[in-house]
């Protein structure tokens, strides 16, 4: 077990009187997590899920509790998702957009960090562009404040990757009888690391990662996946397909030809939907490029389950919130 | 300075015809006998050097001490007592401090200072384009006349090859050496780990081998055109080895050298964005480890050099991409030497060659061997074991991947110019 992620050995610390706990010191990344616990986590947001649903959509689970958004990068979804999970578990939430570029030139990361940790918040949802960033805050913040990584370079998003299998489970409940299927920007992308350690944990025996060969990390396959350049012979048969946001950018730094050709390679165009079985799903972490990776025909077509995934962010990071929480 | 006699050690003296238990002469900085007093020395100090390994003082090709300007990080005195404490006594300073070393008024002012802490001597590099720009050659020849030893660009890379031609052809008429930093920087794209599988794992951009192995055989086949005499610095993947392994075959005179840590980690120490394991050129795979470890065995890369790169806190306090990179490694550097040659890597004799006449071989300087009428640079090195702890650093840089190492040999003594500069008590 890393050291970075240390899972409390405490498992009584509290009877929320919805499950019995476990308890995380912090949440930064999947590749060390046991499988049992992925699946107590599972099980938690699906009784939060319930939550969202009542007229009253409040838990006084983290009543008193100070969780600090602290976004060093732009978003929307994750941002905004976690700040509705932390307030129907009661707790108190700040919103704090650093610019980037401003930190860089003056007050270090540690110095942010110093501050906001005098202001006695007990829980940092941290983004930030460097693979790393949430391990690095871990190590250098107080006993008692938890860190929950929401995104951190190329590396990990690993609460992206809960909301993702725990989507799965509802279509697909056994998970080891399933073939998914990642496509696009693999190497840049912190989505894609994660969900590989995940559905390697949770014993899924065919994951497959298609894109065209710059787009693939070299070696990727000693990750315990299978790549795929052509996306037909890839997607074939598979009962998931993640499509992942093409940058734009990549198209200016010779990864990609145009968009063009990208759609037509790789893009997820109506005619592909006969290639994935019979009760397969196509899935996307958001946000959509509509007619580059993906046609808005499959987006919104009942194939289709993006905005389920948005829905069930809020119950799985209740639930990783919950977890995380320092007594 | 009082004379000294340096008695029944065990001479280890790779490039100089002497070896095995002899004494030394030294009176005025100078070895004036081995075992023969020519000139009745006046009251020596007499160092008792039985069961000791008595070997040439090392001939570091790489240091950072960040003076003048970086002065916050460490000083011209707070790393050569480092030096001096691992039996460096000449060491090739970087000229990327700040102002850049490309003026002969910069070359004197790092050489005065090292007058005035008076530990170990410095041979400076020089940049080989004005402000290391990588596009405008520096002057060459004045910079040469003041003292230069050789010319380099560091890290800073010149992208346009004509430019790197020119300078080389240019320094090639007027014999001077060029240390070369390989790398092509558009392949390397910012990168901060080997492209590979700590690349993959741990979602940090890579820099493939390709990075270094092209730039290799750019400067190889340009050192050939023009004729320049090359230095490849800081040697990291098998690809690399090959290329310099074929130059020598075909009659191409490059040398190359590889940093001291480079020989005892692959990618795979990275893990968990440790800080300390950010270097530049990157650490690579285990295959690329264990040719270079080969390489080194057999005459292909003939220096290793502790390329140290001291920092202070705040350097290395930031994510790993955005921590600064290097290695402050220099007081541990005959003692990691000694370690190979307890792995089996290198013979004794192999392993000191490769710090002390090999390395001044490549500068051209008289230096790195004990002979009769030379400077009186000696290192004494005593079987012992010791744990290299924290508390012990004498390096203003606590970046360092080996503290907490167990060592089984230690310097005892250094003696730079016929001066005792260091001795463990």
């Amino acid at each position: 077990m890393s050291e970075n992620i240390e899972i409390g050995l405490d498992q009584n610390i509290k009877q929320s009187g919805i499950v019995s706990q476990k308890h995380l010191r912090h949440f930064l990344d999947i590749e060390y997590l046991p499988k049992s616990l992925i699946l107590d986590i599972l099980d938690l947001a699906e009784s939060f899920a319930g939550v969202s649903g009542q007229p009253v959509k409040k838990v006084p689970l983290l009543r008193g509790k100070t969780i600090v958004n602290l976004f060093f990068e732009a978003s929307t979804r994750t941002r905004t998702t976690f700040e509705l999970a932390a307030k129907r578990l009661s707790a108190d939430f700040l919103n704090i957009n650093m610019d980037y570029s401003a930190t860089k030139k003056g007050e270090t990361l540690l110095d942010t960090l110093r501050n906001l940790e005098a202001m006695h918040c007990d829980m940092f949802i941290v983004r930030h562009p460097s693979s790393g960033a949430a391990e690095f805050i871990s190590k250098n913040v107080s006993q008692n404040i938890s860190i929950i990584n929401a995104g951190d370079g190329r590396h990990a998003h690993p609460t992206q990757a809960m909301l993702d299998i725990f989507t799965i489970r509802k279509y697909f409940p056994d998970f080891k009888k399933i073939k998914v299927a990642i496509v696009g920007d693999i190497l840049h992308s912190r989505v894609a690391r994660s969900l590989m350690h995940a559905l390697r944990i949770l014993e899924v025996p065919d994951i497959r990662v298609i894109g065209p060969k710059t787009l693939l990390p070299n070696g990727v396959e000693h990750m315990g996946v299978a790549p795929y350049v052509n996306m037909d012979e890839g997607i074939k048969g598979c009962d998931v397909v993640i499509m992942l946001r093409l940058q734009n950018e990549r198209m200016n730094s010779s990864f990609i030809p145009d968009e063009h050709e990208y759609y037509n390679l790789y893009g997820f165009s109506p005619k592909r939907l006969d290639l994935i079985s019979k009760k397969g799903i196509v899935m996307h972490p958001g946000p959509v490029n509509r007619g580059v990776e993906i046609s808005s025909e499959v987006a919104d077509g009942d194939r289709s389950v993006i905005l389920q995934q948005v829905s069930n962010g809020i119950a799985v990071r209740m639930a990783i919130l919950s977890l995380s929480m320092q007594p | 300075m009082s004379d000294l006699i340096i008695k029944s050690g065990n001479l280890v003296n790779p490039g100089g015809d002497i070896s095995g238990v002899h004494d030394i002469y030294i009176k005025d900085g100078i070895i004036i006998g081995i075992d023969e007093d020519t000139t009745k020395l006046n009251s020596p100090e007499i160092i008792d050097a039985k069961d000791c390994i008595v070997c040439p003082g090392l001939v570091d090709l790489s240091v950072r001490f960040r003076e003048p300007g970086l002065e916050k990080e460490a000083t011209i005195l707070s790393e050569s007592k480092a030096a001096v404490s691992s039996g460096v006594t000449t060491v090739c300073y970087m000229p990327d401090t700040q102002p850049i070393i490309d003026t002969p008024a910069q070359i004197k002012l790092v050489e005065d200072i090292f007058k005035t802490v008076n530990l170990c001597k410095v041979k400076v590099l020089a940049s080989l384009t004005k402000d290391l720009d990588g596009n405008r050659i520096s002057p060459m020849m004045e910079l040469k006349q003041a003292g230069a030893i050789a010319l380099t660009n560091c890290y800073n890379p010149i992208k346009d090859l004509l430019v790197l031609r020119r300078a080389m052809e240019y320094a090639s008429g007027h014999e001077i050496t060029i240390f070369y930093q390989p790398q092509n920087n558009c392949l390397a794209n910012y990168g901060c780990v080997h492209e590979g599988k700590i690349s993959n794992k741990l979602g940090l951009p890579g820099i493939p081998s390709a990075a270094e192995s092209i730039a290799v055989a750019e400067a190889i086949l340009l050192s050939k055109l023009t004729g320049v005499k090359l230095h490849l610095c800081r040697i990291s993947c098998l690809e690399s080895i090959m290329l310099i392994k074929n130059a020598h075959s075909t009659g191409i005179k490059v040398t190359a050298d590889v940093a001291i840590h480079q020989l005892f980690f692959d990618e795979n120490s990275i893990n968990n964005f440790n800080n300390d394991f950010h270097v530049m050129p990157p650490f690579r795979s285990s295959e690329d480890l264990a040719e270079i470890r080969s390489a080194i065995s057999e005459k292909i890369i003939t220096a290793v050099c502790s390329d140290h790169q001291p920092h202070n806190e705040d350097a290395k306090q930031a994510p790993f991409i955005d921590s600064q990179f290097g290695i402050a490694s220099i007081e541990i550097l005959f003692p990691l030497i000694m370690e190979l040659v307890d792995l089996n890597i290198m013979d004794l004799n192999t392993a000191i060659s490769k710090v002390t006449s090999n390395p001044a071989h490549i500068l051209g300087i008289d230096a790195g061997i004990i002979k009769k009428g030379s400077s009186a640079d000696i290192c004494i090195l005593k079987k012992e074991d010791w744990v290299f702890g924290q508390e012990k650093i004498l390096s203003s840089g606590k970046n360092n991947p080996f503290i907490g190492k167990k060592f089984s040999s230690r310097v005892y003594k250094t003696i730079c110019e016929g001066k005792i500069v260091y001795e463990h008590k």
